[in-house]
């Protein structure tokens, strides 16, 4: 009977050989530049490492340092910071825009769509150079534009640390709105009309269908969105590294501005891994957190 | 019923007077990015703003093309954005076809493989990633730039997806019957049938990779290697030989190009975005 399962496998391998080759390309791809790198970069965050000579073995000790470091908690910090003002309101306004552009009785959808897609098509490091340019304290344009609007004394959106996150949360907030208002979108026009008509009928009002129809319905959309945001925040970089430098001091910092700089410009491959692994596991563990409370609700 | 209607047309106006705000939003940015690059500096930054130039002049991209290999530069990012989306149309499909049409033994684990791939941040793998070029010599080739992210997991996922949807298996028993070997059964009659999800994925290849910043920056770092996107660093950590003029030249150039492809191919865009695929 084993022997005959064992055949039966073997025949099936053979049978269906050809998937095996249309299937190699990621594989060996995926091996090479992700497996590998991934189990090498928990081995190097165990060793301390300049990129002369060979790694020492050091243990834990990284992870020591680590924990004992204080822009490591900054950074760390300032990613949490940067989660909680930028995903939750986002992503309700993305919800509130996608449900007018859903309502049959906007027009021009299509043109609105389009023109609110266009700063997610623009790359982050053009949009930070941009904003870069635009909230330059004396002299840029939004800091003159408010004076003379509505005689707001200029703002240090870039060179005071109380300023320089909200200013890392308004880019990431104007580059990645109209991704996340198309993904809603696109789940929205998913939704049965009828469910609507039938709400109308019993005199619920829109704002009362917004939350007792859509929101309700569009929770996996939402946990999907909540995923790829956290791991968009916890790879937050090009904002950080050109935007504020990080600073001023280190209060814009990120957890992978962090890695970067130990990395390539300290040399402290080792220590980098360790910043590294920290990603990794906080970047799973959310998710697989908010997967398991969007599954109970 | 008129105090309704009048309701009705206020909620209207505020309604259209939001969504527009958002236009403005949206646009104005951008005009500050190609108006900016045809400034002199003394305008860019100025507590005399002008809404328009003083004089347009386009000596920031002379200047820009005299200090890098621009030309190149943008060939480069062309090629790089090109060629990976590309490789990707190929082997996403090929990859994406086997894990939805064949039930051959290992699919759950390699499925499983492809999912857990989208979970992990590319951040969490740059040190080895690096350190894996520079053994190869791929540092500042395009073997480093193109080949380590040729099969990207979210393509091979929404391709999976997409055949096991929308793609039916009679077709495939057809052509079998018909004599198709299997080989040529995914040149002749997949490739052709599921073209229209194809555009979508290599559009959306096209505009991350031409989007993307980190990968370069971890490759490259000749000139003549530069995508446009290094570009902007580069001047950015020049110092004092800082120049936004040409920046926004070089984000003119890079953004443009992308805007055009994007407005014109927007039905393969707006529904890869859409399906929100384009992420992980």
């Amino acid at each position: 009977m084993k022997g005959l399962q064992s055949n039966d496998l073997i025949a099936r391998i053979i049978r269906y050989r050809i998937a095996y080759l249309w299937f190699a390309p990621f594989l060996i791809l995926f091996v090479i530049f992700w497996a590998w790198p991934i189990l090498f970069s928990f081995n190097l965050s165990l060793h301390k490492w300049q990129m002369l000579g060979k790694p020492t073995f050091v243990g834990l000790r990284n992870f020591g340092y680590l924990f004992k470091d204080e822009y490591f908690w900054t950074s760390f910090y300032n990613t949490l910071y940067y989660f909680l003002t930028i995903v939750p309101l986002r992503t309700f306004l993305a919800l509130v825009i996608a449900f007018v552009l859903n309502s049959p009785q906007v027009r021009w959808k299509e043109g609105f769509r389009i023109i609110y897609v266009l700063p997610y098509v623009t790359a982050p490091i053009y949009v930070a150079l941009l904003f870069k340019v635009l909230m330059a304290e004396g002299g840029g344009w939004i800091n003159v534009f408010l004076e003379q609007a509505f005689g707001i004394q200029p703002v240090p959106w870039l060179v005071s640390p109380a300023w320089s996150k909200i200013s890392v949360s308004t880019v990431v907030y104007w580059n990645g709105f109209g991704f996340y208002m198309l993904i809603l979108l696109g789940g929205l026009q998913k939704i049965p009309k009828d469910l609507y008509e039938a709400a109308a009928i019993d005199g619920a009002n829109q704002v009362r269908c917004f939350f007792r129809i859509t929101v309700p319905l569009m929770l996996p959309i939402i946990a999907f969105i909540m995923i790829i945001s956290t791991i968009e925040i916890f790879s937050l970089f090009e904002a950080p590294l050109l935007l504020t430098e990080g600073g001023p001091g280190v209060s814009s910092i990120t957890l992978t501005l962090q890695l970067w700089r130990n990395a390539f410009d300290y040399f402290k491959m080792g220590y980098a891994s360790a910043y590294a692994v920290v990603i990794f596991l906080a970047v799973v563990f959310l998710s697989a957190l908010q997967l398991k409370w969007f599954k109970s609700k | 019923m008129t105090v309704r209607h009048a309701k009705s047309i206020a909620v209207r106006i505020l309604l259209y007077g939001v969504l527009l705000l958002f236009v403005l939003i949206c646009i104005f940015p951008f005009y500050m990015m190609v108006s900016g690059s045809t400034k002199n500096n003394s305008e860019l930054i100025t507590l005399n703003q002008k809404l328009l130039p003083q004089q347009v002049n386009f000596r920031k991209y002379a200047l820009l093309s005299e200090r890098f290999p621009f030309w190149r530069i943008s060939l480069n990012t062309v090629f790089f954005a090109g060629s990976k989306a590309i490789l990707a149309v190929l082997f996403c499909s090929m990859a994406g076809f086997a894990l939805a049409k064949y039930p051959f033994p290992g699919r759950s684990i390699c499925f499983a493989l492809v999912l857990i791939t989208l979970m992990v941040p590319f951040q969490s793998i740059i040190v080895p990633s690096y350190l894996i070029l520079a053994r190869f010599r791929w540092l500042n080739t395009f073997w480093g730039l193109i080949v380590p992210g040729a099969v990207p997991a979210f393509g091979t996922f929404m391709m999976r997806q997409f055949f096991v949807a929308s793609f039916p298996d009679e077709v495939l028993d057809a052509a079998r019957i018909d004599g198709c070997t299997e080989f040529s059964l995914y040149w002749k009659i997949v490739i052709p049938l599921s073209a229209p999800s194809m555009w979508v994925l290599g559009m959306i290849i096209l505009m991350l990779n031409w989007k993307n910043f980190i990968w370069p920056f971890v490759v490259v770092s000749k000139e003549e290697m530069f995508t446009i996107p290094i570009v902007i660093q580069a001047i950015a950590a020049g110092g004092v030989h800082e120049d936004w003029g040409q920046a926004l030249a070089a984000s003119t150039v890079g953004t443009i190009p992308l805007i055009v492809l994007f407005l014109v191919a927007q039905k393969y865009f707006i529904s890869g975005l859409m399906s929100g695929f384009s992420k992980g």
